[in-house]
């Protein structure tokens, strides 16, 4: 009986969960893309079909001429030819333009993740334990702080101190190559809202939160803001692993293309 | 002039699918004339389930997105295979979920890669530490249990639970024989309320 009741919280917790979905601005975006690659997919058939119907009228002519049928053969051969040499070619492994790589600059490196830790043990130090999140993007520092902690001797609040790396890259459509468009390193503690304000950041503005659960896997939370000729926003919610980039965000607006990586580390424990 | 546009209109009016027709109906009628109408009705019924069952089973939008697309044109391709047997829906819902479990076994961390955005209507001041977060953080809970499930049980309980087909439905899609779709579904059940058991409560 228990057993069946907890079923029904089960569904109705789960039906709730389900009933959360996506966005209907995000459906029909997703419905445009699919008609827009339906319409490709239309076209390649009729060209499909319209070949057909060449060889079959060649054929029709080869019948009355000679000299065509010479040259079909000759064109047979070549094609052969090309079946032989050039599809083979086809067949080699190669990276696509589109193919969604992981920048190693996306990876947070250990060497990397220690001088962090080493860089927040002497700001801490310089600033009298009261940092609250420290960034450096764009060979910058900046610090945010948290003047409630003034005089606090109890280091408990720094254990769960992560960093955060954030990587937008951006390409013209059409273009197989990304450019790292801004990068952006986040020192903060545990359930700490940090925001690195627009004037600070060439006009980019990020919001980051991070809460660690208790089987290891880190919430993220974060809002990009990119400035520039073609500014975009996005706001996104996940879970990550230690120290594994996941790519957050696809935009693709106004020709241009962009993606977002992130990647979050712990640094606890690492300051000695 | 103007009897142009009306004669554009009345055509466009004519190669519009009516609303009631059938699946079976719609692809019938894609066949005959090729007109790409008919399958845009298609993907207008049938496009928010079967989002909502790619995200419900790789839990990252993006991703969710690319697989949705990829379905949706698996299907066109494929069209003048399906033979009327058996429903679109369920026909479209085997595509469906094939085409995940090729992409989650593509995807080395399948178990456990990353889930994308809470509800919509989240803003930035619901992370404030009281309040709506407490919200946030059991949508991200129930899709860390989720996570948690390997893809069989998540397909399980995703196509029964959430999606309302039997399980013989279910069994059907996922290949599998009905007892091991029920099988499943308890098996989801008694993970995901282990995982969940404070809010049960």
């Amino acid at each position: 009986m228990n057993s069946n009741i907890d079923d029904e919280k089960l569904d109705a917790l789960l039906d709730q969960w389900a009933d959360q979905g996506d966005s209907s601005e995000r459906l029909v975006n997703l419905q445009k893309r699919i008609v827009s690659s339906l319409q490709e997919t239309k076209f390649v058939a009729t060209a499909d079909l319209a070949s057909k119907d060449s060889r079959r009228n060649t054929q029709h002519r080869v019948a009355r001429n000679q000299w065509a049928s010479r040259f079909a053969v000759g064109t047979v051969v070549t094609m052969l030819l090309t079946v032989g040499f050039v599809l083979p070619q086809w067949g080699r492994p190669v990276v696509s333009p589109t193919a969604d790589l992981i920048p190693e600059y996306a990876w947070l490196q250990e060497e990397q993740i220690q001088n962090k830790s080493v860089l927040l043990a002497e700001m801490e130090s310089l600033f009298d334990q009261q940092l609250a999140w420290m960034a450096e993007t764009d060979n910058r520092l900046e610090f945010g702080l948290d003047r409630s902690l003034l005089g606090h001797t109890d280091n408990s609040h720094d254990h769960g101190r992560l960093t955060v790396r954030v990587i937008v890259e951006q390409r013209q459509q059409g273009s197989a190559v990304w450019q790292l468009a801004w990068a952006m390193d986040v020192v903060s503690r545990n359930e700490e809202l940090v925001r690195v304000t627009p004037s600070k950041a060439n006009g980019h503005d990020l919001q980051l939160w991070t809460y660690r659960l208790p089987d290891g896997a880190i919430a993220v939370e974060s809002v990009f803001q990119l400035a520039g000729t073609n500014p975009f926003r996005a706001r996104v919610s996940g879970l990550h692993l230690n120290t594994k980039p996941v790519k957050v965000v696809t935009v693709a607006d106004n020709g241009a293309e962009y993606r977002v990586f992130q990647s979050v580390a712990v640094l606890d424990g690492r300051v000695i | 002039m103007w009897s142009n546009s009306v004669r554009r209109a009345s055509f466009r009016l004519a190669a519009r699918p009516i609303l009631s027709d059938s699946d079976q109906n719609l692809i019938d009628q894609f066949r005959t004339t090729g007109q790409i109408a008919f399958l845009e009705e298609l993907l207008q019924r049938h496009l928010r389930p079967i989002r909502d069952l790619v995200f419900q089973m790789v839990l990252n939008q993006d991703a969710a997105d690319d697989v949705t697309q990829d379905i949706f044109l698996r299907v066109v391709r494929g069209i003048d295979r399906f033979e009327g047997r058996s429903k679109f829906s369920s026909w479209l819902f085997r595509i469906a979920m094939n085409t995940v479990h090729s992409y989650m076994k593509a995807c080395r961390a399948s178990r456990f890669e990353f889930c994308d955005e809470l509800p919509a209507e989240s803003t930035i001041s619901r992370l404030a530490p009281d309040g709506p977060m407490l919200q946030a953080e059991l949508t991200t809970e129930i899709q860390v249990a989720l996570a948690r499930l390997s893809p069989p049980l998540r397909a399980a309980i995703v196509l029964v639970c959430l999606h309302g087909h039997s399980a013989a439905e279910a069994a059907n899609i996922e290949d599998c024989s009905t007892d091991t779709m029920y099988w499943r579904v308890h098996e989801a059940r008694r993970q995901l309320k282990e995982l969940l058991a404070e809010h049960l409560q």
